[in-house]
């Protein structure tokens, strides 16, 4: 027999090469040929699963901490071959001096490197200093804010936010699409900056989208805003359940019974009211971080009303896979990215055409 | 909150039962020592190098706690964020690999806990998850069925053992770590790991038989 502590030890790969080769001929081989204690073995490494790509944690750790692109800072490197009190080095006479030009130079380095870390990391407050929220798709973020405030970025936008905010000007910029839920501060209005509309708000919750060159749509789950054009007096205001539209030049505002799309993905649902579904494909391709391809064009007519979980993409597949009467294939993408190939769907091959633009409803329910 | 502070207690907890035995002397290992070195001084490319290294077996051994993909990111990504934001008083004695490892255990259990608190989103559960990774690979349908069956045997054969037998087993196997390395993460002294991995090793020796008599 066999003892179990080598066979410990060879699982863990941690056999000398006759330790091994003794526990292969013990084990003997397959019928196939495949020696059984390698095949074991194997079976244990693959249990891992597929293999994973750092750079969906990188970007959605870069989102996340604030950090807008992957910064460089050769500080600690350098650090390690430099002294770290250079004041108390130079009380000493000369002692300044006597530091080789090199080491002068890197602590130098030292210093810039920090500074520029510093800054994009909001630890020092330079005074145009901001710190930056990027989402990429996928992936969606909440922001709290120093006044108690807290901005919910959904994927695929930017929230710029001023490391002075706070100090009686509560200012942001965004591009993309966010919730708001804004803590009353007398005084101290709450405005968001959008191409060139500007939002302000005393104590509210709402949601605002934003893409460049497209128009502002601002939506009031509570309270009031007003919504205008920066460096402009005119403004409409916007009360609980309304929408304002704006584009560069006007402004259109609707009173909605329910905010439904406008809101809800803040809510943990990503609801669509008679949307075509190309438009629905687009906004699940950023909210889930993934790319979808159609091997029928026809699969994308039709209008869709829907609610999808925002935090379960496998069930909001299955659900869009009904709605769209298609079968999904997945494959990954170079990227990291998971590719969705849509199907006429082979149960549906004798289907009445599609006269006009049928309305698919209501919310598909699985597993619940 | 208590949570995140619960979270922290058992970090501490963790690491004030590490030993210095074990996993010395591997270069791999300083490796990682000195990239916590460099994320302490606040270097974001040695944060990013830290997840080239190990964030895939780290997500590996997180879906072993989770029910989707999904949420087995989501954990190991609030691990390194954690790790980032925490960085100033970050102090590791012992193995890095075996730190992150109970971090990702710890901070699944607290997720574990909390959810059977909350009865409504366990019930929304076992959606199938999207099928990653499918359709790849180039063997033959009879070397692919042949496989399936000896890991279907393996899993079979692992699922006999005693819970905290099963965790170390896999520990150690699947996820490569050190006898000093499962100790710290499962909290228990070293000794009582090479109990559980005997027995571990008894049973897989059982299979080895088995497999090979069925020629």
């Amino acid at each position: 027999m066999l003892d179990p502590e080598l066979i410990e030890r060879f699982l863990a790969g941690e056999c000398s090469p006759e330790e091994q080769a003794r526990v292969q001929a013990w084990a003997g081989h397959r019928r196939s040929g495949v020696p059984v204690a390698d095949a074991v073995r194997d079976a244990m490494y693959a249990m891992q699963g597929a293999p994973v790509d750092p750079e969906v944690y990188k970007r959605a750790l870069r989102a996340r901490l604030g950090l807008t692109t992957a910064l460089t800072s050769p500080a600690a490197h350098v650090t390690a071959q430099t002294p770290a009190q250079p004041k108390t080095q130079s009380r000493r006479p000369g002692a300044t001096m006597l530091w080789p030009r090199r080491v002068i130079a890197a602590a130098g380095l030292v210093a810039s490197a920090a500074v520029v870390w510093l800054i994009s990391t909001r630890y020092v407050a330079a005074p145009n200093a901001e710190r930056v929220y990027q989402t990429p798709a996928g992936v969606s973020l909440t922001v709290a804010l120093s006044d108690g405030s807290s901005v919910l970025l959904s994927p695929n936008s930017r929230l710029a936010v001023p490391s002075r905010f706070g100090d009686g000007d509560r200012a942001m910029t965004l591009s993309g699409d966010a919730y708001f839920t804004v803590s009353h501060t007398e005084g101290a209005p709450f405005v968001v900056h959008t191409g060139r509309i500007d939002t302000r708000v005393l104590g509210t919750a709402f949601g605002i989208s934003y893409r460049a060159h497209d128009d502002v749509r601002v939506a009031v789950a509570s309270g009031k805003v007003s919504a205008g054009w920066s460096h402009d007096t005119h403004a409409v205001t916007l009360t609980e359940g309304m929408i304002g539209r704006l584009s560069d030049s006007t402004a259109v505002v609707a009173t909605m019974r329910d905010l439904g799309e406008h809101v809800d993905w803040a809510m943990g649902q990503l609801v669509f009211a008679k949307v075509p579904l190309a438009e629905v494909l687009t906004a699940m391709s950023g909210w889930y971080g993934l790319e979808f391809q159609l091997t029928d064009s026809s699969i994308a007519r039709g209008l869709v009303t829907t609610s999808l979980d925002a935090h379960d993409r496998a069930l909001a597949l299955r659900a869009l896979a009904l709605l769209a009467d298609a079968d999904l294939t997945y494959r990954n993408g170079t990227d990291g990215k998971l590719i969705v190939t849509l199907h006429p769907s082979r149960h549906a091959q004798v289907k009445p055409a599609r006269s006009g633009l049928p309305d698919f409803s209501p919310t598909p329910s699985f597993g619940r | 909150m208590s949570t995140a502070v619960a979270y922290l207690d058992s970090l501490l907890f963790a690491f004030a039962a590490t030993d210095d035995n074990g996993y010395t002397g591997d270069s791999a290992q300083h490796h990682l020592s000195s990239l916590i070195a460099r994320i302490r001084a606040n270097d974001h490319s040695a944060f990013e190098e830290l997840l080239d290294a190990i964030v895939g077996p780290l997500e590996a051994y997180a879906r072993r706690f989770s029910r989707s993909r999904d949420t087995a990111q989501d954990l190991v990504q609030d691990v390194f964020a954690r790790l980032w934001e925490q960085r100033a008083a970050l102090t590791i004695r012992g193995s890095v690999r075996g730190y992150l490892y109970t971090a990702v255990r710890n901070r699944a259990l607290d997720i574990r806990r909390r959810d059977a608190a909350d009865a409504v989103r366990w019930t929304i559960t076992t959606a199938d998850d999207v099928p990653l990774g499918m359709g790849h690979g180039t063997t033959t349908p009879d070397a692919d069925v042949e496989r399936k069956e000896i890991a279907a045997r393996v899993s079979a054969a692992l699922d006999t053992l005693p819970p905290r037998a099963r965790e170390a087993a896999l520990l150690r196997w699947v996820d490569g770590l050190s006898r000093a390395e499962v100790a710290s993460v499962m909290g228990v002294a070293i000794g009582t790991v090479k109990n559980h991995l005997t027995l571990a090793a008894t049973t897989v020796r059982a299979l080895l038989a088995d497999l090979r008599d069925a020629e």
